[in-house]
Formats: C-alpha cells, sequence, structure tokens
C-alpha cells in the first residue's frame, strides 16, 4: 500500500477529529442519579430505580432495580453512557480502599472501573452488597 | 472493461461531508459528535481500508476460483448493469440480515454499529474483519450466473457509497415516494437504533422494497427517539478492541462449549445465545419490552 496514501489518511484523520474540537468541544458529562436511572429505564424495560450511590467524580454510578434486585453499573463513557449489569455480566470482584471501590468486570472492553463513594462506610456497604450479587 | 474505484474516487467527498455536517451540528444543534468517537469510526474506516487490502487476495482468489463455472457471460449492456446493481443489493440485503441473526458474521458486523452516534462518521466506522467470514461467498451467485467481476466489485462500491449519506440525523423524512423505494437517513436510523422496538429491523442497503417485501420494515416513530449503538455498549474507544472484542468473545464461549452441538449454536445462533439463555438476544429483550408494554398499556 502507498505510503503517502497512509499518511495522508492518517493526517485527514486528525484534521477532522481536530475539527471535531474546535467546533464542538469536548464532551464533559457529568452523571447523576437521574440521568443514571432514565438510561437504565431506556435499556431495561421495567426498570425500578432502588438505592443507588454516584462516584464523586461523576463518571460511574451503582443502580439497583427495585423490581428485581439486580444491580446495574453505568459508566460515563465521552458523551455517552455504558451499562452493565453487574450479576449477569460477569463482575470478578470489588476491593475497596477507604471509600474507593475498584471493580472488575470479565469484560475486555471495561476491565475496571473505580468509585469514589461518600465515605468508607458506603463504600463497604456496596462492597458487601456486590460481593453478595 | 476498466471501471474506476468508486470508494477511491467517493472519499474526499466523505471527508468534505463529514466537515460540513460537523458545522451543521455547531450551527443548528442537529448532530451530536464526540471527538473519541469520531476518532475510533475515522480510525476504523482507516484500519479497514488496510484490512481490505491485505486480504484482497481472499475475495480476488474465490472470484478466480469459481469463474470458470459462470453458466454465461451476461456482457456489458446498461440494462445488465443496471439488474446486477439490483441483484447486488438484494444479496446484500441478505447477508446483512445474515449478519445481525448469526453471531459469527456479527462479531465481523458489530464493529459498524457500535457508536452510540449516528452521523457520517459512523458510516466510515468499518469493520476489519470480513476475510474472517464467508462473505465472498455470498456474491458467488452473481459470478455464476454470469455477471463481469469488475462490474460486480463496481456495482458494490456505488451501493457502499451510497449507504454514507443515510448515516445522518441532519435529515428529517424525505418526500414519500423515495422513503417508500429507497433507503433513507430515517430508515437507518431506525436500523441503528437498540430501541426495543427498532431491533432487527431495515437491513436495506439502496432499496428499502427488500426491508418490505421479507417483513423487517420498521418506519421510524416520532414519539421513540432512536438511541444508538449496541445492546451492551462498549466501554472502550480502542478501535483494536473494537474490532477484536466479539471475536473474543466467541473464542472464550468455544473454549467452554460442551461439544459440537454448542459450537455449532456459539457460532451459528443470534448474539447472545448461551446454552441457559442467561444472556439476553435481541428477540428476548424484544419479548420483555413487549410484555412490559401490553401490561403498561392493557387497553392497545
Amino acid at each position: 500500500m502507498d505510503p503517502v496514501y497512509l499518511i495522508g489518511s492518517l493526517l485527514g484523520v486528525a484534521l477532522l477529529v481536530g475539527l471535531n474540537v474546535v467546533l464542538l468541544g469536548r464532551a464533559r458529562t457529568r452523571l447523576e442519579r437521574d440521568a443514571a436511572a432514565a438510561r437504565l429505564a431506556e435499556d431495561v424495560p421495567g426498570f425500578v430505580p432502588g438505592e443507588s450511590a454516584v462516584s464523586a467524580d461523576g463518571q460511574a454510578a451503582l443502580i439497583e432495580n427495585a423490581r428485581d434486585g439486580a444491580l446495574w453499573l453505568v459508566e460515563v463513557k465521552g458523551d455517552g453512557l455504558v451499562t452493565r449489569n453487574l450479576k449477569r455480566d460477569g463482575l470478578r470482584g470489588a476491593a475497596r480502599d477507604g471509600g474507593k471501590l475498584t471493580l472488575t468486570l470479565a469484560d475486555f472492553t471495561l476491565p475496571r472501573v473505580q468509585l469514589v463513594l461518600a465515605d468508607a462506610d458506603a463504600a463497604r456497604a456496596w462492597q458487601a452488597r456486590l460481593e453478595g450479587a | 472493461m476498466t471501471l474506476p474505484d468508486v470508494i477511491a474516487l467517493a472519499t474526499p467527498l466523505f471527508i468534505l461531508f463529514v466537515v460540513l455536517e460537523m458545522i451543521a451540528a455547531r450551527l443548528w444543534r442537529n448532530a451530536r459528535f464526540e471527538p473519541f468517537d469520531t476518532a475510533t469510526s475515522l480510525m476504523m474506516g482507516f484500519g479497514s481500508t488496510i484490512a481490505g487490502g491485505a486480504f484482497a487476495f481472499v475475495f480476488v482468489g474465490f472470484a478466480a476460483l469459481i469463474r470458470p463455472f459462470a453458466v454465461a457471460d451476461l456482457g456489458w449492456s446498461l440494462p445488465v448493469f443496471v439488474v446486477c446493481f439490483v441483484v447486488d443489493d438484494l444479496v446484500y440485503y441478505a447477508w446483512h440480515r445474515a449478519s445481525h441473526r448469526m453471531r459469527w458474521l456479527w462479531a465481523d458486523h458489530v464493529q459498524h454499529h457500535s457508536s452510540q452516534h449516528y452521523n457520517l462518521s459512523t458510516a466510515l466506522r468499518q469493520p476489519w474483519t470480513g476475510a474472517f467470514t464467508p462473505g465472498m461467498i455470498v456474491r458467488a451467485p452473481l459470478i455464476l450466473v454470469g455477471f463481469p467481476l469488475p462490474m460486480i466489485a463496481f456495482v458494490h462500491g456505488l451501493n457502499l457509497v451510497y449507504q454514507f449519506w443515510i448515516h445522518t440525523e441532519t435529515i428529517g423524512k424525505c418526500p414519500r415516494w423515495f422513503e417508500a423505494v429507497m433507503n433513507t437517513p430515517s430508515h437507518h436510523r431506525v436500523h441503528h437504533a437498540t430501541n426495543a422496538r427498532y431491533l432487527d429491523s431495515n437491513y436495506a442497503g439502496v432499496f428499502i422494497i427488500w426491508d418490505r417485501m421479507f417483513g423487517t420494515f420498521v418506519a421510524e416513530d416520532a414519539s421513540d427517539k432512536p438511541r444508538y449503538g449496541i445492546v451492551k455498549n462498549l466501554g472502550t474507544f480502542n478501535p483494536l478492541k473494537v474490532a477484536l472484542h466479539e471475536w473474543l468473545g466467541i473464542a472464550k464461549d468455544l473454549a467452554k462449549a460442551r461439544g459440537p452441538h454448542e459450537v455449532f449454536l456459539y457460532l451459528f445462533a443470534p448474539p447472545g445465545w448461551t446454552p441457559d439463555g442467561s444472556r439476553d438476544t435481541t428477540q428476548t429483550i424484544k419479548a420483555r419490552w413487549q410484555t412490559f408494554e401490553a401490561a403498561r398499556n392493557p387497553a392497545e
């Protein structure tokens, strides 16, 4: 393949992405409970938001489906959200360090998620729930 | 006869229209772009051209192998071109439908659907792994009935170029007669949507008539705005992970398969199939949604 074509294509990609940033800026999505619940209501027919915890950085949330007790993760990805059913989608572990909770998932595209919860007690309580999920 | 590479010819226009759509998004907020998502889509397009070049021998070799068995030589007249274009579009419909209903094929096609955005850069988010599917076999009938190979490649290129402009939210509905016959942004938004009512619909390339004929057409409903992506959206913008994630998922499932029956179904059943039904398929999602809607609106 012609190296000039390859380099030209990569330059074209860089210019378009740069133009995207200049014209439209970068996403600054900050997750709140209602947004997480609304997204899950779209993804999961009949979803009823139950207990929840939103990470202090607004980048992830844990939320229960009160209908069946399933625990869900919602994570910010760009200006979109990614959701995972933590039981069905393979939660491998939930490690805690003070108020910080690190979830390890059996998921090639989302292997690890960190949440900073309100305090160590909140993190401990969610860790216990997740390990029992 | 030598025919031009229509995709290569159209590439500068692709870039121009992505720029124009970004300007439209800036001025009128009628499209959504996110830089990481745009970068992923464009790099998938770039990688696809590399992969296409690297594995072209698979398609060319297969075509050369079966060409001697063609039952006729249909020649180069305009009517033959037109028939070739229409038949190729029907073949595209069938292949595209299979690509959503069989996991082996979905492992390749999912790469195109993996963006949560729907803009012209999404059109360029093309898979890298087509050579690892039996994609070359689907055009065998066109070769065997006698359409010239360059003609088949040319009309297929035209088909893909047509599909570029329908990946946009900036165009609402087209004139009614056009929406009735042709694939349009409205019809294709439905195809890329993950809303339960829209799943597994509108597989058309150029002519939406195939979906209308074969019962897979769903109209865009103004009260249910499409949400784009896949039912389990990816937690990454890494193009390599986008390209490989479903293949890796298949490999992991095959490693734990209990016998040839499960191997077969992991490869050929719809995406999400498992022996114990523990994952969702589009059919289970739709069934759950229909049950929920029926309970919510008992009068309907």
